[in-house]
């Protein structure tokens, strides 16, 4: 069974593909590289301070932190 | 190659070629969307390129849970949406429904509404609001099922399949008003 609403899809993606992909794409492949070259900068040149910082905000918690520790009703046994 | 075997190719390795081929698949479908919301050629360019962006920063974040497919229609047809209410200062809640009195519309059917030639659904469609806009081009130009539009747009199906019988009674009073203009 024709559809029109897909027919007018495809007219509109044939069009794009003859005239205007190339250069969206390349538009892309752009901003592709300012990221990158944005992130590279980041990873070059921010201290290692603040990087070992971060690892330590990212931390899974495993590890008990004082506050609960207080908490403990046996913490100072008799 | 699949397009869900592409992401993780693209994520693992972060090689273009495998981006690549995604726009290579997508990027005629994300224009022709676009166009349908945006009022000239160049909106609906920048639009595309803005589509492919967020896609590229947001890939991690697909999970899977869709295909693909429905993730980029998804964020497509969020953005163009999102754009076109920051463009005209409306509060951005998501594919509304105006209370209107629809009642008196009778039901319309899929193959009169499909059968319409696509210079006047083209029409039409650039007088709808774009919420009815794109719940219609889900349903007609995507051919996606209630159970995707509905996660698409966050929406039980049951609300979709209402939000949809109104769109199409919209499309059906402007389609007559265009008519008698003429």
């Amino acid at each position: 069974m024709e559809n029109n609403f897909k027919k007018l899809h495809q007219e509109r993606i044939s069009s794009f593909e003859k005239n205007k992909s190339g250069r969206i794409e390349s538009n892309i492949q752009g901003n592709i590289s300012f990221f990158k070259l944005i992130g590279n900068f980041f990873e070059l040149f921010l201290p290692n301070q603040v990087k070992t910082l971060s690892k330590f905000f990212e931390s899974d918690n495993t590890t008990l932190r004082p506050i609960d520790d207080q908490k403990k009703p046996d913490r100072f046994p008799q | 190659m699949s397009d869900e075997d592409l992401v993780v190719s693209y994520l693992d390795s972060q090689d273009d070629k495998y981006f690549s081929i995604i726009y290579q698949r997508y990027s005629g479908k994300v224009y022709g969307k676009c166009l349908s919301f945006f009022k000239n050629d160049a909106e609906a360019l920048d639009a595309v390129q803005d589509v492919f962006i967020k896609l590229l920063v947001n890939i991690g974040s697909f999970k899977e849970k869709s295909k693909f497919s429905t993730w980029v229609y998804a964020v497509t047809y969020n953005y163009c949406i999102d754009v076109i209410r920051k463009n005209k200062n409306l509060p951005v809640t998501d594919f509304d429904v105006k209370n209107e009195n629809l009642d008196f519309v009778d039901e319309v059917d899929d193959h009169w509404i499909t059968q319409i030639d696509s210079n006047t659904i083209e029409k039409v469609m650039d007088m709808m609001n774009e919420g009815d806009k794109a719940i219609l081009l889900m349903k007609y130009m995507d051919e996606l099922s209630i159970k995707d539009i509905s996660g698409i747009i966050n929406k039980t199906e049951s609300a979709v399949k209402m939000q949809l019988k109104r769109a199409k009674s919209r499309f059906k009073l402007i389609f007559s008003k265009l008519e008698n203009a003429f």
